[in-house]
């Protein structure tokens, strides 16, 4: 799953949507309406069972001078580090940079393979109560996020 | 990882269920629509796509509130025990409540003597503040929840003197009609953190280039998703609006054709807002006249305007704020306008201010209560509520003083600990009811989501048995209504016996009918013909009941004029204007003595000497010690993060040292010292400056 973060302070992306697949999977999280409320963490404990030793809250933050602070911690994640590992599953990184791969072998996210099956979201992005979390084909994400940067542009102005 | 098909947001599991079960949350004032997927071996709670409120989202305190309300520490049985040192023994509720009723009856016959204090603070159900308030009614001396509720018309009723009638349904507006704001100016709190629900609907209007201002003293992550956050100093809010007021009147940018028809007292709000100037008020609010004179010129500019309160209603009590607030829509020609108006959230149509004689000087605050000639005798709360009072040790001891505490709550806590009875209620998920307050001004019907836990007994069968035990010949008023259970009845006697919702009834309130979707129905409504789906609006919602904002409903009273205030007029003489803090202005910035924080003005940064080690007899910090400075003047003074200052006060020689933090939480042009306990005592000298030489090393142990 690739992840793309985007804010009007921030606005790096992990990986460059144009290089997808128009059906890859993709995170988007809109770090301007994320209020840290920890509703992924808790659809995601929701969906998986009650153990929360693995699942961790979404938490964003920018700072007042542009940097992102902490930016993912997705639910799941493993717990060696704060990015999101899809090291089993994925091609994010492409080795464990805390050498957990060997003494880790715990559950980590699996984003929501029943869920996905019936065409739903995953339990996060259903849960996002400020619906600043989307998952979605590619093709997808590209219009929520010109829709985004529409927002950003300001108000249109028709003259008569 | 790919996927074919398109991912829907459907708010539902993977399991296969029946057809799930719909209710409303009533853990704070949003008042979100619920559903409830329970299934051989699931049990799951998602968001009502259809509800008006939430559109399907909910937040994290709902979402797997079934962990505590069905999990351990819940109570269950009913305990007596003899003091409050003794063990709990469990009891069956008829002992539990013959207990009662024996300490009630005699304080009974001791007339002029008992109060029989119920705090509500605002957190109960409807079933509980109705019931509960009949039940202490029947006492001659007593005191209900109603007493201690503030009503979003103020203590003193500042809002109700400006608007004539209940402010509530001429000023209000709903979620919908927030994208519709030019500007919406949030008052104090931290609604992102309160109900993230209703402040998802201000972000969707900021993300629709609205200008969302954030004016408080909490900031957190409401100041940081605003457009504009004036962080000022914890009690100042008032004096910021009166200030942002005082600008609006010397700019002239108010609406003078509203002001002229529609207003009356506009020279008495002038002349006791003079005072008021933004470069008067700034030192006391902790920030620059230039922030106030932004926030002046961004909220005059802006029609429609809508003011916000930030807190449920039910929290606050300051007529100055409620009134300077309500003010500044009307100076800026927006309310009854789509967008624009004064909202508080949380209000409901029942919680008004009881009709009683005002000479009860505790009337608003149970710790005043506590400490009155009137100290009750006999307690009966729901929640916790000996934790969340406030006024220190006066207050715990007149409250350990007490003859006798029963608890009604579902979970163990400070009070019961205080308390001779334990009484398990059942939770709002486990008992049907109305909804009465929500920030969608709208009435909604809550069914029974689960089962009864325990031996747990709802608020009104508690209070009605209770009422039995110790006046067998009083019968609740609602006992006639045809109705089949008491719930009901009781909804269905206030829906009728109040005039802002005589014309709802309880089936128009039954969201669970096949065919109608959940919502509600807007209050105020006098009209049974109104109750039918809003049609007069841009966006068609599905909310039942005619918005009497912008709508005009013949049935009721005042619908002829523009604001169905008695004269038709907006009174701006009612508004209370708020109080300087009783100290000069230089002492105002040291606010030092009982503070765990120490202000210094900064004037200027002198040189930048190279480090040297404290001279003796000078206080010196501890390793680790920082100064905190706002970034602004941090930046002004060429100081960064992790610089070692000397700040040395001129008139009394004595000079400390710490390390420079950059942190927003301190006021500008101040320093805010951690003061360690014995490790150096700052004199604070009235109106002196200090000097900050700032080292070149740095150096952050």
């Amino acid at each position: 799953m690739r992840v793309i973060y985007v804010s009007t302070h921030y606005n790096e992306r992990g990986v460059a949507l144009r290089d997808a697949h128009p059906d890859d999977l993709v995170m988007l999280l809109d770090i301007d309406r994320c209020l840290g409320c920890g509703t992924c963490f808790q659809g995601c404990l929701a969906e998986h069972g009650p153990e929360p030793a693995l699942a961790r809250p979404i938490a964003l933050g920018v700072r007042a001078t542009g940097r992102a602070s902490q930016l993912l911690n997705l639910p799941g994640a493993c717990p060696a580090c704060t990015s999101p590992c899809p090291y089993a599953a994925g091609s994010f990184w492409t080795f464990c940079p805390a050498d957990r791969v060997n003494a880790y072998s715990g559950e980590i996210c699996d984003k929501c393979v029943d869920r996905l099956a019936q065409g739903l979201m995953p339990a996060c992005a259903t849960r996002c109560a400020m619906k600043c979390l989307y998952v979605g084909r590619a093709v997808d994400i590209h219009f929520a996020l010109a829709e985004k940067r529409l927002r950003n542009m300001g108000e249109a102005e028709f003259l008569p | 990882m790919r996927v074919n098909s398109v991912l829907k947001k459907k708010q539902q599991p993977t399991e296969a269920y029946s057809a799930p079960r719909r209710g409303v949350c009533m853990n704070c004032t949003a008042g979100c629509g619920l559903k409830v997927f329970r299934d051989a071996g699931m049990e799951k709670i998602f968001g009502d796509e259809n509800h008006q409120i939430n559109k399907g989202a909910l937040c994290p305190k709902i979402v797997n509130i079934r962990r505590c309300t069905n999990g351990g520490g819940r109570l269950s049985v009913p305990c007596v025990r003899e003091t409050p040192a003794s063990p709990w023994r469990e009891c069956s509720w008829e002992e539990a409540l013959q207990t009662i009723a024996a300490r009630l009856a005699r304080l009974r016959e001791k007339a002029g003597s008992a109060v029989i204090a119920l705090p509500g603070f605002g957190t109960e159900t409807f079933d509980y503040f109705v019931s509960a308030s009949w039940f202490s009614g029947l006492f001659k001396n007593s005191a209900g929840p109603e007493d201690f509720t503030p009503s979003a018309l103020g203590n003193s009723g500042a809002l109700a003197r400006m608007f004539g009638v209940s402010g509530t349904c001429l000023a209000m507006n709903t979620p919908r009609d927030w994208s519709k704001s030019k500007t919406i100016l949030i008052l104090g709190g931290d609604p992102a953190a309160e109900s993230p629900i209703s402040f998802g609907a201000l972000m969707d209007a900021r993300d629709r280039g609205n200008t969302v201002v954030y004016l408080g003293s909490a900031g957190g992550m409401t100041a940081l998703r605003a457009s504009l956050a004036l962080l000022v100093r914890p009690g100042t809010e008032a004096l910021a609006l009166a200030s942002l007021v005082h600008g609006l009147v010397r700019d002239g940018l108010v609406h003078a054709e509203t002001l002229s028809k529609h207003t009356t007292g506009l020279d008495f709000l002038k002349a006791g807002l003079f005072p008021f100037a933004p470069e008067a008020v700034a030192p006391f609010c902790g920030v620059h006249t230039e922030q106030l004179e932004q926030c002046i010129a961004l909220v005059g500019q802006s029609s429609p305007l809508h003011v916000q309160i930030g807190s449920p209603a039910f929290t606050l009590n300051n007529d100055s704020l409620l009134s300077l607030g309500a003010a500044l829509p009307v100076l800026r020609g927006s309310i009854g306008l789509p967008g624009g108006g004064f909202n508080m959230k949380g209000v409901s149509p029942f919680r008004m201010p009881a009709e009683k004689p005002d000479n009860q000087s505790w009337r608003g605050s149970f710790e005043r209560l506590l400490l009155s000639a009137q100290k009750p005798a006999a307690v009966l709360a729901q929640g916790d509520w000996a934790s969340r009072l406030v006024g220190g040790s006066a207050v715990r001891e007149a409250l350990k003083g007490l003859g006798f505490i029963a608890h009604l709550g579902c979970f163990d806590n400070a009070t019961r600990k205080l308390a001779l009875v334990s009484l398990p209620l059942l939770h709002w998920s486990e008992y049907p009811g109305l909804v009465d307050r929500n920030d969608g001004r709208a009435l909604q019907w809550a069914p029974q989501l689960f089962e009864p836990f325990g031996q747990s007994r709802s608020p009104l069968e508690i209070w009605a048995a209770l009422a039995g035990l110790i006046f067998p010949e009083a019968v609740p008023p609602w006992d006639q209504r045809p109705e089949e259970s008491p719930p009901r009845k009781l909804a269905g006697h206030m829906l009728a016996s109040n005039p802002l919702t005589a014309g709802i009834t309880l089936e128009a309130l039954d969201n669970y009918a096949p065919g109608l979707p959940s919502g509600g129905v807007l209050w105020p409504a006098a009209d049974k013909n109104a109750l039918d789906f809003e049609r007069s609006r841009f966006i068609q919602g599905n909310v039942r009941g005619q918005n009497i904002l912008f709508t005009q409903n013949s049935l009721y009273p005042c619908h002829d004029r523009r604001f169905p205030t008695p004269d038709g007029r907006i009174h701006l003489e009612a508004v209370v204007v708020p109080a300087f803090p009783p100290v000069a202005k230089s002492q105002a910035l040291h606010s030092a003595s009982g503070s765990p924080l120490l202000d210094l003005v900064i004037r200027e940064a002198v040189g930048k000497i190279p480090d040297h080690p404290s001279l003796p007899g000078q206080a010196s910090a501890a390793p680790g010690h920082t100064a905190g400075i706002h970034p602004e003047t941090a930046a002004d003074l060429g100081i960064s993060r992790g610089l070692r200052l000397h700040i040395r006060n001129p008139e009394t020689q004595s000079q400390i040292t710490a390390y420079a933090d950059i942190c927003w939480s301190v006021p500008p042009d101040t320093l805010s010292l951690e003061a360690d306990p014995g490790s150096f005592l700052f004199p604070v000298v009235g109106g002196s400056s200090c000097t900050v030489e700032v080292s070149t090393a740095v150096s952050l142990p």
